[in-house]
């Protein structure tokens, strides 16, 4: 590799270049997929829109006018024009564009999932560093134990299980819902965020309200994700403890928290990175289940809904947008990790 | 790792591999053995038939006649248990009987092949595993209609992308060795050479990464029979069971509890096994 700049330029540009087209290929490869289940589907729409008492010929219309007579390329030619321009089909069962369906309850998923983010990272990277700097010690054991069970635990079960004794038995936080019914009906939503729009509403109570009822479906996400951060990390702190440097580093009187913090983290970076964005990605999709328990207004329980429903523009819009925010994280990461580490 | 696979075992090695055989290998499969024999002997353990209503004893709590509560229905839910667990392990073992090969047969072709090929079958698998798999795997579901084997199919699609890639780096490392070479000398070629030569070595990784797989997809089954997407009722289904006993949760808890926890003691029997066997290792790593 040649050391001077423009070299380094160079470098940057290939990655970017060749990041944007490996993301560009798979966001057109989901879109195929969702437009393949489509067609798939044995629901036929048109016979939806007529009903089952509709004559032949205004079926025959609907049809048309669905575009459901083109042979496939054409449609899919049109289904990747309306989803470019953020058409993504009516819901069967609101009525109302999936699109903007989907704009309303996007964001109190997005606040789930970033506030369990926020929470799994913190906890993770610190159970890391302490297992880390005392091997074999007691948070090895419980970083051990709380993976073992995030990947075990059923997360809906645990949801139902924290409801039923901290809600119902114990009365210490919210129950299902993002705010008490009190709250829910008199409290505008203009952001969609619960908590931003709880605080600016100036309800007395509602702020505190809406933290009650977040608190639970956080700490599920936060349990069941902390120890995909914590394990890894720990397992490639645990091998640069090994390398010459620490050595070094040790040797000259750098204590050891100073060693982990300023030179063997850093090291790992690029790994660490690469994690967050996977728990991050992982996080949209177990707030499916999250919220579906907690009967939370989100993309996933918007998800659930029109899966009981049988949907399927409902379903594979909000199919399509959890993808869409999935692949970019991760693409986006990717090539993150590989300029932080040319090696990877 | 980059060795070629041993011909044997010299008698030493052998001990070591016994005393490297680990706790979690051993807890795991006795978890696994507690959940699979039930199932199998489910109709000489149970005395209740897991169809029967009976409304006037709908919602009892767990009694000496029924040790885990009866249901809704007055279905006895023990008996329930050991019926679901053929339906959750059956779904596992379909998708791993399907998963498996073929992900093995793309990553070797990919690997041995190389060329425009290997590219092809790598981006399709790259491609695949970039997609939010569970998310993914509902919409199948939910979009061509619930039922155990869509369920299987959903789950399959979305699992081989892993199996094709661990294939296809050992099959890599092994293209050019004088393993193959010696195989190829005394004239096996072709699909012989793959099926006896080439597969053995990819097997071992494997099997850590079926019992990772299987307890995620456990947990998978369960979520879309929580749902209302897996078996039809009345056929008993864990992930169903739960979704049922959520409707009466803060009366009669036990109706969700206990079926949630046959799904977190299958799963972690797998993950425990996928320890222990990560643990116990790949022969080849020994030193």
């Amino acid at each position: 590799m040649n050391p001077d700049g423009g070299g380094a330029l160079r470098r940057l540009l290939t990655t970017l270049v060749r990041s944007a087209a490996t993301l560009t290929a798979t966001l057109a490869a989901l879109l195929c997929v969702t437009f393949a289940l489509s067609s798939l589907s044995p629901a036929d729409p048109a016979l939806k829109l007529v009903g089952e008492h509709g004559s032949v010929a205004s079926y025959e219309q609907a049809r048309h006018l669905l575009g459901l007579d083109l042979p496939w390329p054409q449609r899919l030619g049109r289904y990747a024009e309306g989803a470019f321009h953020g058409d993504l089909g009516i819901s069967l069962s609101t009525g109302a564009p999936v699109a903007r369906d989907l704009r309303r309850v996007f964001p109190a998923t997005f606040e789930l999932a970033t506030l369990a983010m926020m929470g799994s990272a913190v906890l993770g990277l610190g159970l890391a560093l302490i297992s880390a700097v005392h091997p074999r010690g007691v948070t090895d054991v419980l970083v051990r134990v709380i993976s073992l069970a995030g990947n075990s635990l059923p997360i809906f079960w645990l949801g139902l299980l924290a409801l039923y004794l901290f809600y119902a038995r114990l009365g210490w936080l919210g129950g299902p819902g993002r705010l008490d019914d009190a709250y829910e009906y008199t409290i505008d939503m203009p952001s969609g965020f619960v908590l931003l729009d709880a605080w600016r509403s100036g309800v007395q109570g509602a702020f505190p309200n809406a933290v009650s009822h977040l608190i639970l479906p956080v700490a599920l996400l936060v349990a069941y994700a902390v120890g995909s951060i914590a394990r890894p990390t720990r397992a490639a702190l645990l091998a640069e403890a090994g390398k010459d440097y620490v050595l070094l580093a040790r040797a000259t009187g750098a204590s050891v928290w100073s060693v982990v913090l300023r030179q063997m983290l850093p090291a790992t970076a690029s790994l660490v990175l690469t994690l967050l964005a996977l728990t991050y990605a992982n996080l949209l999709q177990g707030a499916v289940l999250v919220e579906t328990v907690f009967a939370r207004p989100g993309i996933g329980r918007y998800l659930t809904t029109a899966l009981f429903a049988g949907d399927t523009p409902a379903i594979l819009g909000s199919t399509l947008v959890i993808g869409i925010c999935f692949i970019l994280i991760n693409g986006v990461t990717d090539s993150l990790a590989h300029l932080l580490d040319p090696r990877t | 790792m980059n060795n070629p696979p041993l011909p044997a075992c010299s008698p030493r090695r052998a001990i070591r591999r016994v005393r490297a055989f680990s706790p979690s290998l051993i807890v795991g499969s006795f978890l696994l053995l507690l959940i699979i024999v039930p199932a199998l002997l489910a109709p000489w353990l149970t005395a209740h038939d897991p169809f029967t209503q009976n409304l006037a004893l709908r919602l009892q709590a767990p009694s000496l006649g029924h040790p885990c509560g009866t249901d809704g229905l007055g279905r006895d839910v023990l008996s329930r248990l050991l019926y679901g667990a053929r339906a959750t392990l059956g779904l596992a073992t379909l998708v791993a009987l399907f998963m498996v090969p073929s992900g093995l047969a793309v990553g070797i072709l990919a690997g041995y092949v190389g060329g425009w090929l290997d590219r092809l079958l790598t981006a399709v698998t790259n491609l695949v595993m970039a997609f939010p798999t569970l998310v993914l795997a509902l919409a199948f579901v939910g979009v061509l209609g619930p039922g155990l084997l869509n369920c299987a199919l959903a789950l399959m699609l979305t699992g081989w992308p892993t199996y094709a890639r661990l294939a296809r780096a050992e099959t890599r490392i092994l293209r050019r060795s004088e393993y193959l070479d010696a195989a190829r000398m005394q004239g096996i070629v072709g699909a012989r050479l793959l099926a006896g030569h080439v597969l053995p070595a990819c097997l071992p990784t494997m099997q850590v990464r079926l019992a990772l797989d299987l307890a995620s997809i456990i947990l998978a089954a369960s979520a879309f029979g929580f749902l209302g997407l897996g078996v039809r009722p009345p056929t008993p289904e864990w992930g169903a069971m739960i979704a049922d006993g959520s409707r009466v949760l803060f009366e009669q808890w036990w109706i969700a509890a206990f079926p949630g926890f046959l799904i977190f003691v299958a799963s972690l029997a797998f993950n425990l096994a996928a320890e222990g066997l990560r643990d116990y290792g790949d022969p080849r790593d020994a030193t």
